[in-house]
């Protein structure tokens, strides 16, 4: 198989809050790739730490209340970003990376036409004069379907509708040509016609320009009709990553299963849930108090003692290639409990 | 747009014109007083003829005040007792006094305070932070004709550095155009004028340090950075722009602050402005001028107020473009 | 005579400390935790508790009656010394007593006229805020014009007009040219809080107009007007040191801190203790009111926490 563009290894990402009640373990422990072009999906109920995970990728975390423990590794074509001079650093964020951000609404900065605020990249990381940067700021509204563009590249922020400034902030992310795009929930703002077609955009330019995407989503229906792999996340763990195509046919983690049960129609990319899975009973704990044991134990309805007390490493499933599909599940080890339930 | 700033105007006329006729009505209700029952001795008959004259004190009340709006409306704001020349007069001597000490100390006053909250808020809870902001709250605590005595007694009384009083030195002064007399103009304001900015921007500063933390926890902040855009650029450029859209609200309550501190700061340095031409009169018994400087007052706080609203409805691109 | 003094001084450090532990200690509670956050509430406690014991107990530990003249040819403008504390004004009074006595005047008038303003906004707030329509657009026209008019010059002008003023009037008119901040407040409050379903039940019972709004508004309403209060009352003092300055406020020889400056001040290079350290003690009394003002705000108003 060929280099993974970026590497995740054991990253641990904590909050230290403010009152006293202790530290808040947000992302603890993980480790996923992601390969050049791909689109890797990273799933999970609200809460699980997705967008830390992904703000710790480009060093954005805001520090304090958080840091990102010694130990984790984070490695985006061939170098460690956790311990690259900020300089270093400003040159891949915006030109190698580029992100969009869960809320259109708030993620532009209203005093500043959109024209301005794409062209800034352009003038940043590859010089442009302001004249050819503004022309590509229109090229880029262009391409991203936002009609007059020509006219468009004056407004301000509050001119536009939800759904047309998140397609100026992928305007914005892909002006540079980034090789990594992280979509965070691009999606979950908006109504449910403009989801499809931010959508449709995102996987038209992956295509277009080669890149690779990281979209997160706590939508499973989502990710079936996008992504080449799913990594499943649960209280700041991976719980089980795979292919798409075997996450679906072969879901081994309860979690997963969960997900998907809550899942309308799994061909359909757009769900009708939001925020709360219904069909997994109880929420997402508190990440200052993971449980100990499994941390899916208390909602899990296999759980047996085993669960509690001890954590389950990250399982291979055996299918395919070593480490293609893993699990943090006691049911690998003992299949016959699934079955007995069932 | 146009239709707000047209209301907005309307209500500082009538705020004007309320400004005014509170005025009347004081001047009314102790006109009686100086002449009348009490300090029958300390009140010259002269001066109290002239004071009924003056406000036609015999006529309806109506008449009167009619009379009184004509007469302010033309510029007429009677006759000083103590400088036996029109209030006018003596107020076109005091104002651009007040006017150089108050603009000065404005831009002292937002300047400093503007740099301070954004390095303080750069360095949230840290050392620099933590001293800055003491020092402010401690400078916002004191009364300002204190600090301008302090002052006073370090650099003047004491090393010398500046004069202790007055606009200019009239021998090495005499002929006001020469860019010698500049130089000492501008050394006689220096004190007045950091006096009443330092007190000012202690209260901008702490404004700012917040309108500043606010802003920079706000998503387009983050936005900026993911851009790989340097953090100097971050703050000074996203961040600040939206922390100065409330800053500008600030500047419209600078104007009652300078105005009042005027008062006091002219009176310690004795600088012949609007503030030290009221508590000059008061000395004097001189009622028409201590109405009409607090008249001024009031025109100008309003003004300033008026000034800020629009400046702010100009910087914001959410007031400034509707729609489009 | 000076053992006294310095056992009174020290007696009044002692009982200060005592107060704000004691404060400490009884507010346990989550408002008095969101108080005592504030790295500056406890010292600022503390310096109040002294200044306003300073004030109560001000016969005991003044060693000097605040007008007595001791000398005016051998003992006016003395450097602080163990015989007097703070030193003497060119009148030769002891500033230490001056001061002390001082502490009375300037405190209680400061927040005297603070509760003037502070009952006046309070009820015009409420009054606009309950029955809004005309009569909230009146009373707010009025708070415009209010807030349009610097205080100081409205003071200047009612000092020309009628000359000498007392000091009750003083608080009065300190007061009645204070409220219009206040009032913008309550009445904002006050609009929020007639519609919850309190007051509308209140309303729906038939209470009067009055008795709803004191019964059932006012108190709902109590945190941002405390605050407000606490927060005013520093530049009240400032109001008032500045208009005693001005010799127009607190009337010589009763000793002011504001007029206790302007004592100094024509001797400001050879006496400088005659303003320095009234000056000071406004200062010390006005931050601290300032840190316990926005301690209370984050204890009795959370959300509307200061960055
Ligand atoms: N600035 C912060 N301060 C303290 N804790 C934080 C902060 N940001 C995140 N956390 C903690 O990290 C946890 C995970 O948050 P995160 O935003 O990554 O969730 P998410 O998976 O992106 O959820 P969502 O679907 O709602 O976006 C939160 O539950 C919170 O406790
Ligand atoms: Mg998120």
């Amino acid at each position: 198989m060929t280099e993974p563009l970026l590497r995740v290894r054991d990253l641990k990402t904590y909050f230290v809050t403010e009152h006293g009640s202790g530290t808040a373990r947000a992302v603890d422990g993980v480790s996923f790739e992601v390969y050049p072009g791909e689109t890797l999906g990273l799933v999970g109920e609200s809460g699980c730490g997705k967008t830390v995970t992904s703000l710790s990728i480009l060093r954005l975390i805001p520090e304090p209340p958080g840091h990102i423990r010694p130990g984790s590794f984070i490695e985006f074509e061939g170098r460690n970003l956790l311990t690259l001079a900020p300089r270093e650093l400003r040159a891949i964020r915006g030109n190698r990376i580029a992100m969009i951000f869960q809320e259109p609404m708030t993620s532009l900065n209203p005093v500043f036409t959109v024209g301005d605020q794409i062209a800034e990249a352009a003038i940043v990381h590859q010089g442009l004069s302001r004249r050819r940067a503004r022309a590509r700021a229109v090229e880029m509204l262009k391409l991203v379907g936002i009609p007059d563009p020509a006219e468009r590249v004056d407004h301000y922020p509050h001119q536009m509708s939800g759904g047309m400034r998140q397609r100026v902030m992928i305007a914005m992310a892909l002006v540079c040509h980034p090789k990594l795009l992280i979509a965070d929930e691009p999606t979950t703002a908006l109504d449910v016609t403009i989801q499809a077609q931010i959508l449709e955009l995102l996987d038209r330019l992956q295509r277009d320009l080669g890149m690779a995407v990281m979209l997160i989503t706590h939508d499973l229906g989502v990710v079936a009709g996008t992504a080449d792999r799913v990594v499943v996340m649960y209280a700041g763990e991976v719980v089980e990553q795979a292919a798409t195509g075997e996450l679906f046919a072969r879901p081994l983690h309860p979690y997963t299963e969960g997900l998907m049960a809550s899942v309308p129609r799994i061909d359909t990319r757009v769900s009708q849930v939001r925020g709360r899975l219904h069909s997994i009973p109880g929420q997402v704990p508190a990440a200052t108090a993971w449980p100990a044991g499994c941390r899916f134990h208390p909602r899990c309805p296999y759980a047996w003692d085993r669960c509690r007390q001890e954590a389950p490493p990250p399982l291979d499933a055996g299918a395919g290639e070593p480490g293609a599909h893993t699990v943090r599940c006691w049911l690998l080890t003992e299949p016959q409990r699934r079955s007995a339930r069932a | 747009m146009s239709a707000w700033i047209v209301r907005r105007l309307a209500a500082a006329i009538a705020i004007v014109l309320a400004a005014v006729t509170l005025t009347f009505f004081l001047l009314h209700l102790a006109g009686g007083s100086p002449c009348g029952q009490r300090d029958v001795q300390s009140v010259a008959p002269e001066v109290c003829a002239r004071l009924r004259a003056q406000f036609g004190l015999d006529r309806p009340i109506w008449e009167q005040y009619g009379k009184y709006l004509w007469a302010v409306l033309h510029g007429d704001l009677g006759q000083s007792f103590w400088q036996r020349r029109p209030v006018i007069a003596a107020l076109g001597d005091a104002m651009p006094n007040t006017l150089v000490l108050a603009g000065t100390a404005l831009l002292i006053d937002f300047t400093l305070g503007l740099a301070l909250g954004v390095y303080q808020a750069a360095r949230a809870r840290r050392f620099g932070d933590i001293a800055l902001g003491n020092a402010a709250l401690f400078v916002n605590s004191m009364p300002t004709f204190w600090l301008g005595l302090v002052l006073l007694l370090v650099f003047g009384q004491w090393l010398h550095l500046v004069p202790v009083g007055g606009t200019h030195d009239p021998v090495l002064c005499a002929r006001l155009d020469s860019l010698h007399c500049v130089g000492d103009r501008l050394w006689h304001l220096a004190l007045p004028a950091l006096t009443l900015g330092l007190v000012g921007a202690a209260a901008t500063a702490r404004y700012q340090r917040a309108a500043m933390l606010e802003v920079i926890a706000q998503d387009f902040v983050r936005t900026a950075r993911a851009k790989g855009l340097r953090e100097r650029r971050v703050l000074l450029v996203h961040a600040l722009r939206n922390a100065l859209l409330p800053s500008i609200t600030l500047f419209g309550l600078a104007f009652p602050f300078l105005v009042t501190g005027a008062v006091l700061v002219e009176w310690v340095f004795a600088w012949p402005g609007m503030g030290w031409l009221a508590v000059m009169a008061i000395g004097q018994r001189d009622y028409p001028v201590v109405t009409a400087t607090a008249l001024v007052a009031s025109g100008m706080v309003t003004v300033g107020n008026l000034l800020a609203d629009v400046v702010y409805a100009a910087a914001d691109p959410r007031i400034r473009v509707r729609g489009a | 005579m000076t053992a006294g003094t310095w056992l009174a001084l020290a007696g009044a450090l002692v009982l200060a400390f005592a107060l704000a532990a004691e404060t400490r200690r009884a507010a346990a509670g989550p408002a008095g935790r969101r108080f005592f956050r504030h790295p500056t509430a406890a010292p600022g406690l503390v310096v109040l508790a002294f200044f306003v014991t300073l004030a109560l107990a001000a016969p005991l530990i003044a060693p000097y009656p605040s007008y007595l003249q001791l000398d005016p040819v051998h003992l006016a403008n003395q450097p602080p010394s163990g015989r007097f504390l703070l030193g003497t004004d060119p009148l030769s009074r002891d500033v230490w007593s001056r001061l002390v006595y001082g502490a009375r005047f300037s405190l209680g008038i400061g927040s005297l006229a603070m509760l003037v303003a502070v009952s006046v906004g309070a009820a015009v707030g409420a009054v606009a805020g309950y029955f809004r329509r005309w009569v909230d657009a009146l009373l707010m026209r009025l708070v415009d014009v209010g807030l349009a008019i610097p205080r100081v010059f409205v003071l200047l002008v009612v000092v020309a007009l009628w000359d000498r003023v007392s000091l009750p009037v003083l608080v009065l008119l300190i007061g009645l040219t204070g409220w219009f901040g206040t009032s913008r407040l309550v009445r904002a409050e006050v609009l929020s809080l007639r519609e919850r379903e309190f007051v509308v039940a209140a309303r729906a019972l038939g209470g009067g107009s009055a008795r709803v709004i004191l019964r059932h508004v006012l108190p709902n309403a109590a945190a941002p007007i405390i605050v407000s209060a606490a927060l005013g009352i520093g530049s009240v003092m400032l109001l008032e040191a500045g208009l005693s300055f001005l010799g127009i406020g607190v009337p010589s020889p009763k000793p002011s801190w504001g007029n206790m400056i302007a004592d100094g001040q024509d001797r400001l290079a050879a006496a400088p203790w005659t303003s320095l350290f009234p000056g000071l003690a406004i200062s010390l009394v006005v931050m601290a009111l300032n840190a316990v003002g926005d301690a209370l705000r984050d204890a009795l108003d959370p959300h509307k926490e200061a960055a």
